[in-house]
């Protein structure tokens, strides 16, 4: 039997901004054995609406994306002048 | 050691075929700069915006590609609207897969109906830290970021590029 399903393999936080990059994988497995796992990848900032993101991410974000965090990425933006 | 010594030691990681290492390889010596430890193919979802306000736009393709090799990341974009309204400030290409760590440019292999003339592609500038980038324009002998009013109901462009990440 296949089955297919879409799991969050890696998280990572990168950078001074506390980037959070999330990896999503979408498994298929016959039988229980994997067969394939292809991925897909977004990124969440520290200005980014996180309703839409999975419960695990959405703490993560709440740790790592603290004011003096989001106040520094504002900064940054700023600096960039476009 | 022999060589069948150490591939015996590889044990589970080689399976005749395939061969699966949890760390890396050093390719043309042993120092950090030889080693590659990371290779991974995958999608993502890039999205047009702006930088004091997003545009609402519906797209006919949507669609990003990724190949990262080491800390460096290959992307390719296709995106193109049906329709597009809204929006203020510089036009951002939102979504990127990572976040880059130093600023780069991508190049642009089209770019189609605008508001505005372009005379001439400009390149898609990244910028460090950001997980977003602008297109630079030509209009005027300068380059300059377009603004989300250059969007149209058939905006196309396509870009790929490399750029490092950690």
């Amino acid at each position: 039997m296949l089955t297919e399903e879409t799991v969050q393999d890696k998280i990572e936080i990168v950078g001074d901004y506390k980037h959070v990059q999330v990896r999503s994988a979408v498994v298929i497995k016959r039988d229980g054995a994997e067969i394939s796992r292809s991925f897909s990848r977004h990124v969440v900032a520290p200005d980014a609406d996180i309703t839409g993101e999975s419960t695990e991410v959405q703490a993560i974000c709440n740790a790592v994306h603290t004011q003096a965090v989001k106040d520094a990425y504002a900064a940054h933006l700023a600096s960039q002048e476009v | 050691m022999s060589k069948a010594r150490q591939l015996a030691d590889l044990g589970d990681d080689f399976d005749g075929t395939n061969l699966t290492l949890s760390g890396g390889v050093y390719l043309g010596g042993t120092g950090s700069a030889n080693k590659l430890d990371d290779v991974e193919t995958g999608t993502f979802t890039p999205n047009f915006g702006g930088a004091s306000g997003n545009p609402t736009v519906t797209f006919v393709n949507q669609q990003g590609y990724y190949r990262k090799v080491g800390d460096l990341v290959f992307v390719q974009v296709r995106m193109t609207l049906s329709s597009a309204s809204g929006g203020s400030g510089s036009l951002k290409i939102d979504g990127l897969p990572f976040t880059p760590v130093a600023d780069a440019v991508l190049s642009v292999t089209r770019l189609q109906k605008l508001s505005i003339n372009v005379s001439a592609s400009g390149p898609i500038g990244i910028l460090a830290g950001v997980n977003f980038v602008y297109y630079n324009s030509n209009t005027t002998g300068i380059h300059s970021v377009l603004p989300t009013s250059a969007l149209t109901n058939s905006t196309s462009i396509n870009f790929s590029g490399c750029y490092a990440v950690a």
